[in-house]
């Protein structure tokens, strides 16, 4: 008689974990995030926030006032660009990071991993706080250089585009630091030495190799530090000018201030649009490197 | 280790069914003798606690819950429940109380049921019918940098003239649209050039003329404080009891200058709503509408109150505005307005 160590595995249990784990979340989900996504979509055609659908009431109206005013538009656009920017530049600027902390046998790696995870701690209002300080008229900056003689008068480093890219890229960086990390630490060392002992440079070699293996990482903190970028609303606030408005501003503005739900409703349901757009678009890339 | 057996289990379920009555109807009674109110966070909340809820207490022997945030939220807690809201009292905006009345949620104040509405001047209550009574205002005037600005101006009119011409340089800021005033500062700039509600594009004009010398607009209270305490600007409009209050806190370089006309003033349109527990509520009105608290109040928080009977101390007596030298917005029509503004805010200001 078999004992209950080696009885024989069903297929059943080959298959992966059963789908009944996915019931808590998936009813968290449906709560918390699809039923009330359902009820923004009917604010934004015009019908009030009701179980009861009144089919007379939907309208596109605020879906024309949207894509009739050049004014949003060039907020859609500036805002879609600054995730862009913020997450290009924080892949260049995470990757190295990346690298050291997988590859480097430093006694400093520690160190720097504990670095990149202090955004995460302090948070955006914190830290947003800080750059005020740091970029401010009589800020580090403006002293360190007046201090050196490089001005005269302070530079007007706040309420601009670079303030705000400068500190969503702080803010944001270990978005892309750890995905990429992630990715790197399965990439067998032992392919980079192939291809230098096969006369390649250390740049062919990590553009041929490294980079191409360790893209997936790239596309995943790309996708997350873009969502969160295009999404946040106190950063942009403060550190943003007058003209740097994007469209979690102008969501907050119409539901506060102009007390127009309806038209929130529009601009949320755009910006979710805009992010899920570049979702779609990364999964069609990662599918097509499947294939090839 | 202990065994539940399935009986065991049973029984003890049984027994909390049967006992769960007697806890939904203790927590409705506990309700009955406790309302809900809102305000705003730090030193205000500190005001409403220590200064007003001590006397409702003693009063009625209530409990009160306080709810913090800003109208806009607590409008939005009522609306998504009117049959019971979770408010019972509101701090509300000046614009937003008339949403409340246009929805028949707000309860009617009346001096039988709220006795200090009496000595209460018209200009805090009538603009809302006695729907919403004001229980503190502040005054807006220039707050400037003295080591750099010697002479600030003293009306609307020569602080656009004079910014305008970059005799201030980039150093000015004002409220942004998206600020819950900022309407109604515009209203103001339109009504000090020989506008208002029917001609609100000079209020624009105003702030076009600046505009190159505006360091920031501003969007909340705590944002203008930072860009003056940090010394980010040099001059600007703000109110008097926040500017009183930071000078008293050590800014020693920091000057305020009232207005000699048009000076805009403005405060919370206290409110009952309905279905909620409304006798209590009126009675909270009361006490926020005492002369006693109110003058605490204004202590703590540097804003004059608004029950006549209220004596200032001499050292702070000219600090304080006379209601009557002051005007409030149409507010009813710049509720109506305001859509449009943003439009041309978007279009004149943000471009």
């Amino acid at each position: 008689m078999l004992s209950k160590s080696t009885a024989p595995v069903s297929m059943k249990s080959l298959t992966g974990p059963p789908k009944r784990l996915l019931v808590p979340v998936t009813a968290f989900l449906a709560l918390f995030y699809l039923i009330p996504l359902a009820l923004i979509t009917l604010m934004s055609a015009g019908h009030p926030p009701s179980f009861s659908l009144g089919l007379e009431l939907l309208n596109l109206a605020h879906y024309t006032k949207f894509l009739s005013s050049p004014y949003y538009l060039k907020v859609l656009l500036d805002t879609v660009l600054l995730g862009l920017i913020v997450a290009l530049i924080t892949a260049i600027l995470a990757y190295p990071v990346a690298y050291f902390l997988v590859r480097s046998r430093s006694r400093y790696r520690g160190f720097i991993y504990f670095v990149t995870l202090i955004p995460m701690a302090v948070g955006m209002n914190m830290i947003t706080l800080g750059w005020l300080i740091v970029l401010g008229r009589n800020g580090f900056v403006n002293t360190l250089l007046d201090s050196l003689g490089f001005i005269d008068q302070p530079l007007g480093l706040l309420y601009t585009w670079p303030a705000m890219v400068v500190g969503l890229v702080n803010v944001i960086f270990t978005f892309m630091v750890l995905p990429i990390a992630a990715v790197l630490k399965n990439v067998d060392p032992s392919l980079e030495r192939a291809a230098r002992n096969l006369g390649a440079g250390p740049v062919r070699t990590f553009l041929m190799v490294t980079l191409p293996l360790s893209a997936e990482g790239v596309a995943a903190g790309f996708l997350a530090v873009f969502m969160q970028t295009s999404g946040a609303l106190v950063m942009p606030l403060l550190l943003g000018g007058t003209s740097n408005t994007v469209l979690s501003v102008s969501i907050w503005e119409q539901y506060a201030v102009a007390n127009d739900r309806y038209f929130a409703a529009v601009l949320s349901l755009i910006l979710l649009a805009a992010a899920l757009s570049v979702l779609w678009l990364q999964l069609k890339i990662s599918k097509s490197r499947e294939v090839l | 280790m202990t065994n539940i057996s399935r009986r065991r289990l049973l029984a003890a379920t049984a027994g909390a069914i049967a006992a769960s009555p007697f806890l939904v109807s203790s927590l409705v009674h506990a309700k009955d003798n406790r309302i809900v109110v809102t305000s705003l966070g730090g030193l205000w909340e500190r005001s409403i606690r220590r200064d007003f809820i001590p006397l409702f207490k003693k009063r009625t022997g209530a409990d009160v819950d306080i709810v913090l945030g800003g109208p806009s939220q607590w409008m939005s807690q009522i609306e998504s429940q009117p049959g019971k809201p979770p408010l019972d009292t509101i701090d509300n905006s000046e614009t937003l109380a008339y949403q409340l009345m246009a929805q028949d949620m707000a309860v009617k104040l009346t001096e039988d049921k709220v006795p200090n509405l009496a000595d209460i001047p018209p200009i805090f209550r009538a603009p809302w019918d006695d729907y919403a009574a004001m229980y503190m205002y502040s005054a807006a005037g220039f707050f400037y940098n003295k080591e750099k600005i010697k002479d600030p101006p003293k009306s609307w009119v020569e602080f656009f003239e004079r910014a305008g011409k970059g005799e201030f340089g980039k150093s000015l800021s004002l409220p942004d649209i998206s600020y819950g005033w900022g309407n109604a500062f515009i209203w103001a700039y339109a009504a000090a050039h020989g506008g208002g509600i029917d001609n609100i594009e000079l209020g624009f004009d105003a702030i076009e003329r600046v505009k190159p010398y505006v360091v920031k607009f501003w969007a909340n209270s705590g944002e203008v404080e930072r860009l003056i305490t940090s010394r980010e600007v040099d001059i600007g409009v703000f109110w008097d009891g926040r500017i009183h209050s930071l000078i008293e806190g050590g800014a020693d370089y920091l000057g305020f200058q009232r207005m000699d006309s048009h000076v805009l003033i403005s405060g919370m349109a206290s409110q009952v709503v309905k279905n909620g527990n409304e006798a209590l509520a009126l009675e909270f009105l009361n006490t926020l509408l005492d002369p006693v608290p109110q003058l605490r109040f204004h202590e703590t928080i540097n804003y004059a109150v608004t029950n006549a009977k209220v004596q200032y101390p001499e050292a702070r007596k000219n600090q304080i505005l006379p209601a009557s030298e002051g005007i409030i917005p149409p507010y009813r029509e710049l509720a109506q307005l305001t859509p449009g503004m943003i439009q041309t805010w978007n279009q004149k200001i943000r471009t």
